[in-house]
């Protein structure tokens, strides 16, 4: 065999094995590679009992030297290290970081996300799905709300329950639209049954903005729902459910008074 | 610790976790926790809005006038959204016994709910206006 033909690992390793002595007892004609290590052992009887944890070191080194594969699997294994290292610590995951040990952490992304590593660039001409695919997701990375974080400690059930947080909120609107629809209902009834009298279907008329001014009121709860809950978004929700059940209450007041 | 229910490992009864077949898992304190917090989003909260949806629309259409039935049918096309937009969320979501990725937080699935409800509110306004 020829060195020409050696495995392309073994030569991206440049060997760090000691050099063997069949290197220089090489003859010049067709010689595999099994019958150089048969021929090898024989001559060396002695050291044969030290060669192999020698060589399994040597080979450790290799493959510790050997460049990663991928970037994700380092990544994770600095995931790893960084959960069993500081798993006792509560802290938050913008704190800890900074510590060169665990993910490297970007500033430029809102939100300070982490991402992996740039892969050195590939020669070959992608084809055109891939390249449109990968600038999809160089775009999403680029603009994506969602943060990505190290999952230790309680962030993840953290982030679950400010989801659930948001949800509720959601509800709260969707019982909201319920109601305003229930309403607009109620005066469509209203006006239908009694006696349609011109002022009676003026009160309908005025039912419908009612019912639709839950509308924005739930929209005002949506949109204060994706923060966290402050007073504010509290105060704000309390007082517009308390003005519009006051203009409830007036419309059915001045609907009796007028019928 | 007990032996775990199946149902709570989810159909893929033949992966592994941890390295262990799910009939033989021990699930630890912290695991229990982490699905514990799952089940309260994506079972609890994501589930809940979508029957409350579903209900409002039946009670809509079964109900009220002939005029809301469209509304009523807006209001179950939403808790359908609401539904596939949960399951999306929960395969998005990491594998709890792997606590080696990275979390990612659900901003993305927050924008497209609220996207969702917005347009149906949107709708939801304009039908009610112009009944």
């Amino acid at each position: 065999m020829n060195e020409l033909e050696q495995h392309p690992l073994d030569v991206a390793a440049q060997s760090p094995l000691p050099k063997r002595p069949l290197s220089t007892t090489i003859p010049k004609g067709n010689v595999s590679f099994s019958d150089d290590s048969r021929n090898w052992s024989k001559e060396n009887p002695v050291t044969q009992n030290q060669t192999p944890s020698s060589t399994t070191s040597e080979l450790r080194n290799r493959q510790e030297n050997r460049p990663t594969a991928s970037t994700a699997t380092s990544n994770i294994n600095t995931c790893s290290t960084a959960n069993t290292s500081s798993i006792n610590n509560t802290t938050t995951g913008a704190e800890s970081a900074g510590s060169p040990k665990q993910l490297s952490r970007r500033n430029t992304g809102p939100g300070g996300r982490l991402l992996p590593e740039e892969e050195e660039e590939e020669p070959e001409p992608l084809r055109w799905t891939s390249r449109l695919s990968s600038f999809i997701r160089e775009i999403y990375d680029q603009c994506s709300p969602s943060l990505t974080l190290e999952n230790k400690g309680s962030i993840a059930r953290d982030h679950l329950a400010n989801e659930r947080t948001y949800l509720a909120w959601l509800r709260t609107s969707l019982s909201m639209i319920t109601v305003g629809v229930a309403i607009t209902q109620l005066f469509r009834l209203q006006s239908e049954s009694g006696t349609p009298t011109k002022k009676l279907i003026k009160i309908a008329e005025l039912g419908r903005p009612l019912g639709t001014s839950r509308y924005f009121h739930s929209q005002t709860v949506l949109s204060y729902g994706q923060f966290p809950a402050s007073r504010g978004s509290v105060i704000l929700a309390t007082v517009t459910v308390l003005a519009v059940l006051l203009a409830c209450f007036i419309i059915v007041i001045l609907q009796g008074r007028a019928s | 610790m007990d032996k775990v229910n199946q149902h709570l490992l989810g159909p893929r009864k033949h992966r592994l976790y941890r390295g262990h077949r799910a009939k033989s898992l021990s699930i630890t304190e912290e695991e229990l926790v982490e699905i514990r917090a799952r089940e309260r989003t994506f079972d609890g909260a994501y589930w809940r809005t979508a029957m409350k949806s579903f209900s409002a629309g039946m009670i809509i259409i079964r109900l009220f006038a002939h005029v809301f039935y469209k509304i009523g049918i807006i209001f179950v096309a939403f808790g359908m959204a609401i539904l596939g937009i949960s399951i999306l969320r929960r395969r998005a979501a990491g594998d709890v016994f792997d606590q080696r990725a990275p979390f990612v937080t659900s901003g993305f699935w927050v924008m497209m709910t609220t996207l969702v409800s917005t347009v149906t509110y949107g709708i939801m306004f304009v039908m009610i206006m112009s009944l």
